[in-house]
């Protein structure tokens, strides 16, 4: 028996391990761990080609051929082409390029020159002038009234040359000859905003502000009025463009001369934007999906927006709704793919329950509260990304509506307290009837029976879905405590908060 | 001189015996069906001529013994009537009636044939399909009828009922599970007219002929089907050739995904020898693996049947089954 011992042992112990061998966990796990130890010793093994393939190194012979004296050249010429562009050759007679226009614009003045002229003391000036102000015209401040006024004639203020432009133009070189002039730089009338002696107000202005002067033509109550014909700016209205309020009219328009309409340096239909609306320059030139307001418009940014000011915000001509019903008021068509986009106004007066961001447009913002107007990259120009299918897996989550909307809607299966009710009406009884529409093996995605614009019915059930390229109608019946639904998906079928009617089960 | 009497009486005798049966034709004419027609869906509409001089009460009596009293009216000259028909041999009678006599009887056969049941398959020879939507027999039903076709394309009826199709033909989309194109009444999106490689005879005998195959036509819209199954290694014969409609039942069925019967009748339907015997494997109690009658683990709350291990269309797995691999396919339903 004792030298059996060893052998009964040992069959014992192949047995139990052959048993647990067999037993599912063992033989599992064994089965993982070989697999694991596979994937270890691959990874080990491939991990040396993979990290070779990361970096690419340009050899010798490949450095060679790339000419960087040519490549700069090239970046060179670009450079300048681009400055050329900006100096846009001015038609001036005195040559002088148009960037250094702003240089020549105030005369340095020669005192060997006033001293030959007779030199009238400050204190002898006419009680007119005192006391004196704050900016000084030179010759004035020299007191050499000789070079614009005679000194034969005793009468005080008779000029040297009957039109005073030869005058000015005789020091200040620089004569505005650019595409557009100002109108009273065209008719010579130098004298209607500046001032020939003195002012409170830099370059001489005959009135306390840059803006001030502006608007004694260009407001519609100006007495001037018959001067500045349309081109009127209501500053009274409550929005203002920032850099009128902030800085002055100069910041856009030079008020000379210039080679873009409306006195601007850049065609004010978009350049002139996009120069400081750095954003709106992304959004409108490099996203996928452009809006044809901005992009192919006759008007472009001034489509939608005023420059100076408006009641809206945003600059919008008029409310953010209405503006975007001002083009979709028929049947567009889509940059996107070429279909026709729907008539939005119709839609909206044929359904008058509508989203809330439509109805509440001031709070929240109107159509761009999901629309990105100046462009996007996602369809329809929207905000952020939403399925086009009908059937949409719920793992995405790429739903939209929950920026506003709550997410517990379709992810509460079971709505059982009271204070939560107010998550969603579409239930029977305690079961959330969107749990069930949502995240079955097909989950469906909300446009599937909400129309996102507007509709005949509560809660933007929809009148017909869309399925595979036929609308079918959802023949929704509210009642007071649920309602019913007959699409083509199933039969009809009712639901009752109060009285359950047991179609979740 | 008698010789030629005899003759003339028998002359008289037979053209007076024509007449009278001329005369009973005259009394009730159907126009439709045909005396032995085969019907493929479950129901025959029936269209009768009647004058009210001769027949004041029509009664149609189905072998079913299921009878249908129709009044004659002063104003009509047709009625119709849509009968519900079993499968096989249908004898439907219909019979005139003048102030409760007895006029004019005649005999309709209509055999309804089916896809799916092997004795129903082939109706005997004296059946003929027969086509009701041609000219003719259109203008004898627009007297009280719309034919023309009210559906919009791409849009579906709000109210059903308004369909033209409906009115005769509710029948077919009555049934527990409908397919959404049918119960919707967007008929000619599939009854388009057209005719396919095996129903070339049909060719303009009616205006709404579905072409067979039908799979094209089912692939239009569930694209999907079409590029899943398109590049599997085995496909189920009448995947492969386009006759989605062999076991599948395009309007409406009592059976989940419109089958004409339940999965496992319909799929022993053709695979008869799976129905005894040891499918699958032995297990130790000496009984086969259940292929129905229990619940199916892998399919909450259905009944086992074969396509819980088949796939009926397609599958890379030989046996058309639903995985690849053996234990894939029984860990379906045993779990650890």
């Amino acid at each position: 028996m004792k030298q059996h011992i060893g052998k009964i042992i040992a069959i014992f112990f192949v047995l139990i391990s052959v048993y647990l061998f067999i037993s599912y966990d063992v033989s599992q796990k064994l089965g993982r761990f070989v697999v694991v130890m596979g994937n270890i010793t691959h990874a080990l093994q491939n991990a040396k080609h993979a990290y070779e393939e990361e970096f690419f190194e340009i050899s010798d012979d490949e450095l060679k051929d790339i000419n960087i004296t040519k490549m700069a050249k090239e970046f060179k010429s670009l450079i300048d082409k681009k400055k050329e562009a900006k100096v846009v050759g001015s038609k001036a007679p005195s040559e002088i390029q148009a960037d250094e226009i702003r240089e020549e614009e105030i005369p340095t003045h020669d005192r060997t020159r006033a001293v030959k002229a007779k030199i009238v003391k400050l204190e002898d000036l006419p009680d007119k002038f005192k006391p004196l102000k704050q900016f000084l015209h030179e010759p004035f401040k020299m007191g050499a009234c000789q070079i614009c006024h005679t000194s034969k004639n005793n009468k005080p203020g008779e000029l040297v040359k009957k039109n005073i432009t030869d005058i000015c133009y005789s020091c200040h070189k620089t004569r505005y000859t650019k595409k557009f002039d100002h109108k009273p730089v065209k008719d010579g009338k130098c004298m209607d905003c500046h001032d020939p002696h003195q002012a409170n107000t830099k370059s001489l202005l005959k009135s306390d502000s840059v803006n001030n002067l502006c608007m004694k033509c260009h407001d519609q109550k100006s007495t001037f009025k018959a001067k500045a014909k349309k081109q009127f700016v209501d500053m009274s209205l409550g929005v203002k463009h920032k850099p009128i309020v902030e800085k002055s009219c100069l910041e856009c328009h030079d008020a000379h001369t210039a080679d873009h309409k409306s006195l601007l340096n850049f065609d004010a239909k978009m350049d002139l934007c996009l120069d400081c609306h750095d954003d709106e320059k992304e959004a409108v030139t490099h996203s996928k999906f452009k809006h044809g307001g901005v992009n192919t418009s006759k008007k472009r940014c001034l489509e939608c927006h005023d420059p100076h000011a408006t009641k809206y915000k945003k600059l919008l001509k008029i409310d953010p709704v209405a503006t975007c019903l001002n083009c979709h008021d028929k049947e567009v068509k889509s940059d996107e793919d070429g279909g026709m986009l729907m008539n939005m106004k119709k839609h909206l007066e044929e359904n008058p329950n509508w989203h809330k961001p439509i109805k509440d447009f001031k709070k929240e913002g109107g159509c761009s509260a999901c629309h990105a107007p100046h462009g996007s990259d996602n369809f329809s120009i929207l905000k952020k990304s939403f399925t086009k299918n009908f059937y949409a897996d719920l793992e995405n989550k790429d739903f939209f509506c929950f920026e506003c909307h709550t997410e517990k809607k379709i992810t509460k299966q079971f709505i059982t307290n009271s204070s939560e009710h107010n998550i969603t009406g579409f239930r029977d009884g305690e079961v959330n009837l969107h749990y069930l529409h949502v995240n079955d093996r097909k989950g469906r995605s909300c446009k599937a029976c909400h129309d996102e614009h507007a509709s005949k019915y509560n809660n933007l059930i929809r009148d017909y879905t869309d399925f595979n390229g036929v609308r079918f109608p959802l023949r929704y019946i509210e009642t007071t405590e649920g309602g019913s639904c007959a699409p083509a998906c199933h039969k009809k079928f009712g639901y009752d908060r109060v009285n359950p009617v047991g179609i979740g089960q | 001189m008698r010789r030629s009497m005899l003759l003339s009486y028998m002359v008289f005798i037979m053209l007076f015996s024509l007449s009278l049966f001329a005369q009973q034709a005259q009394l009730l004419k159907i126009v439709a069906p045909s005396p032995t027609q085969i019907s493929q869906e479950n129901i025959v509409s029936f269209v009768i001529e009647a004058d009210k001089s001769t027949v004041d009460l029509i009664t149609i009596t189905t072998d079913a013994n299921a009878t249908f009293n129709i009044q004659v009216n002063p104003n009509k000259t047709h009625y119709c009537k849509t009968i519900n028909l079993h499968l096989g041999e249908n004898i439907i009678d219909v019979a005139g009636y003048k102030s409760n006599t007895l006029v004019s009887e005649q005999k309709r056969k209509v055999f309804l044939e089916s896809k799916v049941h092997k004795e129903y398959r082939y109706p005997p020879q004296q059946y003929k399909r027969e086509y009701f939507h041609n000219e003719t027999n259109e203008k004898v039903c627009a007297s009280c009828h719309d034919m023309s076709v009210n559906e919009v394309k791409g849009v579906a009826f709000k109210d059903v009922t308004k369909s033209n199709c409906y009115q005769c033909h509710n029948q077919v989309a009555s049934k527990k599970h409908a397919h959404a194109p049918s119960v919707n009444w967007l008929c000619t999106s599939c009854h388009n007219g057209k005719v396919g490689t095996f129903n070339e005879a049909d060719r303009n005998k009616s205006k709404y002929t579905v072409p067979d195959p039908i799979g094209p036509l089912c692939f239009s819209c569930h694209e999907k089907n079409e590029e899943k199954w398109g590049d599997k290694r085995f496909t189920h014969e009448p995947t492969e050739a386009g006759r989605c409609n062999k076991c599948h039942n395009s309007h409406s069925e009592e059976n989940e995904f419109y089958l004409r019967k339940d999965s496992w009748n319909l799929c022993t339907g053709c695979h008869k020898d799976k129905i005894e015997g040891m499918h699958i494997v032995k297990t130790f109690g000496r009984k086969a693996h259940p292929t129905h009658n229990v619940k199916d683990p892998s399919r909450p709350g259905k009944d086992l049947s074969c396509i819980s291990c088949h796939n009926p269309h397609a599958s890379n797995a030989s046996f058309l089954l639903q995985s690849e691999s053996v234990m894939g396919i029984c860990s379906r339903c045993h779990k650890k």
